[in-house]
């Protein structure tokens, strides 16, 4: 709640002189005594925070030539898009810095793929490849991401063979 | 730009607040030492400079199993800056900027005198917007690329008791008993023509004590944000015109005939 608050009172920083009766930090807070605190949701976004916090303050040059950090606004885009299509049961993804600031979200299973390569924010190229058939899709993607959530259905298919083979 | 004829009007409305945005990737290579000559840009109009914290990006999305994700600020470490208030002499007018949003307010509780209407508040800010855009290009050769805009009516309606929603709002009923508190909201997906989704239409509806009497009073936000169709400043002004029509017609809809009549419908 404190967050879906912080994320409006941008714009109704503004206001003054009314106090909510449920939401004290929706409108009365001054803005210089907010906080920010994050309150990650899914199981994924547990896993994977301090991943997003180690690929935002990568050195200019980290990989040895001139490899640039992930922005802070394609990160967050990543984490959104990462948060939107979590299944529970389905494994956490990799995260992947790419030398140009890029992120790539990758899930490799049982000889499927799902490589989401995030250019930026609305920039995603989205990859699935199902080696057992040949079967191979290339999306590129920028607010809807439904047909993603086939693919990762997918991955909970898979795993849900997985475990009847067992 | 030009009002719609068939738009409805109210004489007497009780907006309190409008708010006009956008947000754009961040200038490469900008540092607060280059926020002197932004402000530069709107003084002579805006004289007053405050500095408040940073806002984090914010991404209509859609699709997925999680509805409203919402990881505004799940990083330990968002960027180092601030984002600059200009505000006009008599603080009814407000510019914010930071290196990735650009949003004017239009503020009735600061000093109050009559709403200048919406053309007109939208005007001013697609003004300041090229002039911002010339800037950026000037001095940082940097094209502005739009990636999110977003229009926000906030209402204040004053009232003797919150039992009195279903005399305001149509989709309220609180029933005949002492009502403390009321808290009403809900989230629209809007598409385009062809099915795709491109926007969200939240509404929010909720119960406040006005300060510093503490006199209750409706507080009604009505906001309309997403992607506009392309990056450039036309885009988004377009996709604003889009929103606050929405708006107005959402107002309507969801507040009763009596109401309209308080506030002075006029078409």
């Amino acid at each position: 709640m404190r967050n879906r608050a912080q994320a409006t009172t941008a714009f109704q920083g503004g206001i003054r002189g009314y106090e909510p009766t449920v939401d004290p930090i929706s409108s009365i807070f001054p803005p210089q005594t907010r906080v920010r605190v994050g309150v990650p949701r899914s199981k994924w976004i547990i896993d994977l925070k301090d991943r997003f916090d180690e690929i935002t303050s990568l050195p200019r040059g980290w990989d040895g030539y001139d490899g640039r950090p992930v922005t802070f606004n394609t990160a967050q885009f990543a984490a959104n898009l990462i948060e939107r299509l979590f299944i529970a049961g389905v494994p956490t993804p990799n995260v992947v810095p790419g030398t140009d600031g890029t992120v790539q979200i990758e899930w490799h299973r049982n000889q499927y793929d799902i490589e989401l390569d995030v250019l930026g924010p609305y920039e995603i190229v989205a990859f699935r490849r199902d080696q057992r058939t040949g079967d191979e899709q290339e999306l590129e993607l920028q607010t809807d991401f439904t047909a993603l959530v086939g693919w990762i259905d997918g991955l909970s298919a898979e795993q849900q063979q997985e475990a009847r083979s067992m | 730009m030009q009002r719609p004829h068939d738009l409805p009007d109210f004489s007497n409305p009780p907006l309190d607040e409008v708010v006009l945005g956008v947000q754009f990737a961040p200038v490469p290579k900008y540092s607060s030492v280059a926020s002197r000559e932004v402000w530069g840009l709107f003084k002579n109009a805006f004289p007053i400079v405050e500095e408040h914290l940073l806002l984090s990006p914010q991404f209509e999305t859609f699709g997925g199993a999680n509805p409203l994700p919402d990881l505004s600020s799940f990083l330990e470490q968002p960027p180092v800056g601030t984002r600059l208030w200009f505000l006009s002499q008599d603080l009814n007018h407000l510019i914010q900027f930071q290196p990735d949003r650009f949003i004017t307010n239009w503020r009735r509780t600061a000093n109050p005198l009559p709403y200048p209407r919406f053309e007109t508040i939208a005007d001013s800010f697609e003004k300041n917007l090229l002039l911002l855009a010339e800037h950026f290009k000037a001095a940082f050769n940097y094209q502005v690329e739009i990636n999110q805009a977003e229009v926000t009516y906030i209402n204040l309606i004053p009232v003797g008791e919150f039992a009195e929603a279903g005399r305001w709002f149509s989709i309220c009923n609180s029933g005949s008993g002492d009502v403390e508190a009321i808290r009403n909201n809900f989230v629209q997906v809007v598409t385009d023509g062809g099915g795709k989704p491109y926007a969200r239409f939240v509404t929010e509806i909720e119960s406040v004590f006005l300060l510093p009497a503490r006199k209750k009073a409706f507080k009604m936000s009505l906001a309309f944000k997403g992607k506009p169709e392309a990056s450039d400043i036309p885009s988004a002004i377009e996709f604003l015109r889009d929103g606050r029509e929405r708006i107005v017609k959402q107002f309507c809809d969801i507040t009763t005939a009596e109401a309209h009549e308080s506030w002075g419908r006029r078409a």
